[in-house]
């Protein structure tokens, strides 16, 4: 039987939050990744 | 050491192009894919359901291979292990969040303590534990002995959480691909479905890649900051 509430927002709700957090973990990874390079050839920078 | 960033290029295309197939594939699902009989339009929540609890199994394996060689003294596993927990955290929590968003209109509850809700959330709570774990101790031995035994343990929730809706009574269905009279669902709505669970796959491969990339850096940084502070004292 199909259920009678309607699914978009349900549909919407579920996507927003799985994609949300893939993207979000993965813009998250790659500024690190970013900021982590940049302090680490500082360094090597004020080491020289 | 040195390099502005530690991504390549050869490494972001990779990650653009899963991301890429990912989303095309999603949004075939949702507005291409067949309508299910039973439960209508809202069962394209599955294309990021199953898909999301294959990968957290995956990981679970992946972390098993990871703790076996920590267990036989490659260390350095350890890091990518750390990596592969996070990802597979990230993807139990979709799993139960997105199960959840499904739950409601079909079961009438957002939550209930079914054995697979309950084991999948023991799973999350595993993969917490050995990210706790493996921040709370000090590199050496002890953390990666300690570790891998817990990689080891998270691998072992998996054959349950599968099995959980054969061996008790629950709300959740049944297994409708891996079963003995073959799968139970449209073909149309089967191979998409596969098709997604391995772009999935494919995509956390390269996100646990990217973070182990960016641990590796962590620790060369945390030599680098050492070593110029010692410097600094023999200097001074």
């Amino acid at each position: 039987m199909i259920p009678s509430t309607d699914p978009i927002p349900y549909i919407v709700f579920a996507y927003s939050v799985g994609l949300g957090s893939i993207f979000g973990y993965i813009a998250y990874c790659l500024y690190q990744n970013r900021k982590l390079s940049q302090l680490l050839e500082t360094i090597e920078k004020n080491r020289e | 050491m040195g390099q502005k960033s530690q991504v390549s290029s050869r490494g972001l295309m990779a990650g653009i192009s899963s991301m890429l197939i990912c989303l095309g594939l999603w949004a075939y699902g949702l507005f291409f894919a067949i309508t299910e009989a039973h439960q209508g339009d809202v069962y394209r929540i599955i294309y990021l359901h199953v898909p999301s609890a294959f990968t957290c199994f995956f990981c679970a394996l992946v972390l098993f291979i990871f703790s076996i060689k920590g267990l036989r003294g490659k260390s350095s596993s350890l890091l990518y292990g750390k990596a592969t927990a996070e990802v597979g955290l990230l993807f139990t929590i979709i799993t139960l969040a997105t199960g959840s968003i499904w739950g409601k209109p079909t079961w009438g509850v957002w939550w209930t303590w079914d054995a697979r809700l309950t084991t999948t959330f023991i799973l999350s709570l595993l993969y917490c534990g050995y990210l706790l774990l493996w921040s709370a101790m000090q590199p050496g031995s002890g953390r990666v002995k300690v570790c891998s035994i817990l990689g080891i343990l998270i691998f072992a929730d998996v054959p349950i959480i599968y099995k959980s809706v054969t061996w008790w009574r629950t709300l959740h269905q049944p297994p409708s691909i891996l079963r003995e009279n073959g799968p139970t669902m449209a073909p149309e709505i089967l191979y998409l479905l596969l098709s997604c669970s391995f772009a999935v796959i494919c995509l956390s491969v390269w996100m646990v890649w990217i973070r182990s990339q960016n641990l590796k850096l962590e620790e060369n940084l945390n030599k680098a900051s050492y070593q110029q502070l010692e410097e600094q004292e023999a200097n001074s």
